[in-house]
């Protein structure tokens, strides 16, 4: 079977290599799918790319109105209109009145001159349902419909004929032509939650292979785009073995090196863990390799995401400006997941980029629940290695210090390196700590670090707090040995204070036993010197003076 | 004056079709209560002169209309009194 590709991201996998040549494609589906851009961008590049020149035959719009509409567009329609695709208004005119039953002879004896004329390979049909919607169901509709195609398979034409199906039910009077066609594709469109997620499935291509299942799609000012999820995941395994900068050093001698490359790697931690510092630290180092590198943000505007890091000595302003970074961001409550892992798609068909952060790929949650968005992580993952992408995801731990194990999403399972960041109080100081607590294919540190953020960058960040074992070669073993050392130090320091704590407080404890001491004395001594006043009848006059007085009585008259 | 009185019909068909020869007969007995210098009918076959159809924007068959003139009638004008009355309109 010969194949007419459509040129359309995504769909030509689905339909194995395009729509069946020289043969009529059904496409159905509800008001606002899609099904005139998809047709209209078949036709654009057929003529743009394949060398095969366009007919729109359009049954709702006028022939400006189309110029007008796909002209905003930027998939090149503007580039063939009038020369490469042809608009024929098919409407009826509003001042026609049905007298009687009609046939399709008019548009067809039109259609057929235009195609001789123009050299036409190419057509698309759209929304003829619209040409019967005064007459209504019946045998006559469908005999002029079945005429139609009749006239479509003589041609040799490939063709693409779009009709309305509420409910993705195709509309009662055409329900022949589902069987009549060649190849059926349907549009839907159903809502999850406030959102509304598209998705196309091919009902049947006569003779010919085609994915199914439902393939979920983006329509935007390029056009429509078509999520094809590779059977499996194409890795290009030669790039394995290479090792690309993290941006900071110490993380690079942790991880052997650096990230692998073509690999993705996640940064999980809580808000204000400096997730965005790393992954910009990242980028900050491809960029200054002028490697070209792709910044995705969701729900804050992305420049300021980036200027932010500039506190701690990273500057992407410059890069932003010469055109090697391109960032972007997107409103993750605004759209379903898959359309965020198509736009995404597409800006890196656009930008080609070596490097890609997306931060954060958990707001992908708000994007139509937990499922979808650990789908579209995984698709993205998948994506980036078929592209050869090195990739940086953050993710925001919702969970409490420590619970390293509890990330959001299972898309830490899948990752190939996982970096988890989080806070240590100690010293009455809440230091920011980075832990990796997986890297595949990489003997890595094990170790907590404790991280710290300064104006000279990350970099500058001491080391000072080790509690693992020394795995890697000898620079990492020194480092080891300073470590240790520092240990001691600290430890050394801790008792002597200790000491001196206990040598103040067992001088107290003496003091406080001697004092002690001087009371009982002095109770014993007054003891005495009662008894004695009592035995001596001369002293007790003096004793009572002397009683009185210190007693400080008043002198007795 | 007689020019003046008399209306161009164009009815655009597809020759040999089974509406063709409907849309004719029904045209021709409309015609016969009124003047036979009244109208001046046309018939087009839109696959001789598909430019002309396509002019007109001449998408179904069989279609009636008067230059310049407004309404047009479309299907085989089975629906007589539809007919009648554009014709009235016409004259």
């Amino acid at each position: 079977m010969i194949k007419a590709p459509s040129g359309i991201a995504g769909l030509d996998q689905v339909l194995h290599g395009g729509f069946p040549a020289s043969r009529t494609t059904i496409v159905v589906g509800g008001p606002g799918c899609g099904k005139s851009v998809l047709a209209m961008q078949f036709l654009t590049n057929g003529a743009a790319e394949f060398d095969e020149p366009g007919l729109m035959v359009s049954f709702e719009e006028s022939a400006a109105s189309l110029k007008a509409n796909f002209g905003e567009m930027s998939f090149g329609f503007s580039d063939v209109v009038d020369t490469g695709v042809h608009i024929l208004d098919g409407r009826m005119p509003a001042d026609a009145l049905e007298a009687g039953p009609f046939d399709l002879g008019g548009l067809i004896a039109v259609a057929d001159s235009l195609v001789t004329k123009h050299g036409i390979k190419r057509i698309a049909i759209d929304g003829i349902d619209a040409l019967f919607a005064q007459s209504g169901p019946g045998d006559h509709s469908r005999r002029e419909f079945r005429r139609l195609l009749d006239w479509l398979a003589g041609s040799g034409l490939t063709g693409v004929l779009t009709m309305k199906g509420d409910a993705g039910e195709i509309a009662g009077h055409f329900v022949l032509a589902e069987y009549a066609a060649d190849g059926v594709i349907r549009l839907q469109t159903t809502a999850i939650g406030e959102l509304s997620r598209r998705t196309m499935s091919v009902l049947k291509t006569r003779g010919a292979g085609f994915e199914g299942g439902e393939h979920p799609y983006l329509i935007s000012a390029d056009g429509i785009r078509v999520l094809h999820t590779p059977r499996r995941t194409e890795m290009r395994t030669e790039l394995l073995n290479e090792r690309i900068s993290t941006g900071v050093a110490r993380l690079d001698r942790m991880l052997a090196g650096g990230y692998r490359k073509g690999t993705t790697t996640l940064i999980s931690g809580r808000p204000g863990t400096s997730k965005t510092t790393l992954g910009s630290a990242f980028l900050n180092a491809g960029c200054s390799n002028g490697e070209r590198c792709l910044f995705v943000g969701f729900d804050e505007p992305a420049e300021q995401m980036l200027f932010d890091v500039r506190s701690v000595g990273i500057d992407l302003g410059q890069w932003l400006r010469s055109g090697i970074l391109r960032a972007e961001s997107f409103t993750s409550g605004g759209a379903i997941g898959d359309e965020h892992f198509l736009r995404i798609e597409s800006l890196i068909d656009a930008h080609r980029p070596m490097r890609v952060v997306i931060d954060p790929v958990t707001a992908l949650a708000k994007s139509g629940g937990e499922e979808i968005a650990e789908i579209v992580t995984e698709r993205l993952i998948a994506l980036m290695k078929s592209r050869g992408i090195t990739a940086v995801f953050t993710a925001v731990a919702e969970s409490h210090v420590g619970e390293v194990e509890a990330t959001p999403m299972r898309v830490s399972t899948i990752a190939d390196t996982w970096i988890f960041l989080s806070f240590a109080n100690r010293g009455g100081e809440r230091n920011r700590t980075l832990t990796i607590v997986k890297s595949r294919g990489t003997p890595h540190s094990k170790q907590m670090r404790e991280m710290l953020l300064s104006e000279a960058g990350i970099d500058r960040a001491n080391v000072y707090w080790a509690g693992g074992e020394v795995l890697l070669g000898t620079a990492r073993l020194q480092h080891e040995q300073r470590e240790t050392l520092a240990i001691g130090e600290e430890e050394e320091r801790f008792s002597r204070e200790l000491d001196t704590v206990d040598r103040e407080a067992e001088e107290f404890t003496r003091q406080l036993r001697s004092a002690e001491r001087s009371l009982e004395e002095l109770a014993e001594h007054r003891a005495g010197l009662v008894e004695r006043a009592r035995a001596g009848g001369d002293l007790q006059e003096r004793d009572a003076a002397l009683i009185a007085e210190r007693r400080r009585a008043d002198p007795v008259a | 004056m007689e020019d003046r009185q008399t209306v161009r019909l164009l009815l655009f068909v597809v020759e040999g079709a089974p509406r063709t020869g409907a849309a004719i007969d029904n045209l021709r007995r409309a015609l016969a209560a009124f003047d036979a210098r009244a109208f001046l009918l046309e018939i087009v076959n839109v696959f001789d002169a598909p430019e002309r159809a396509l002019a007109d924007r001449v998408m179904v068959t069989p279609t009636l209309l008067a230059p310049g003139g407004s309404p047009r009638l479309v299907g085989d004008l089975s629906e007589t009194n539809m007919l009648n009355y554009f014709l009235q309109s016409l004259a």
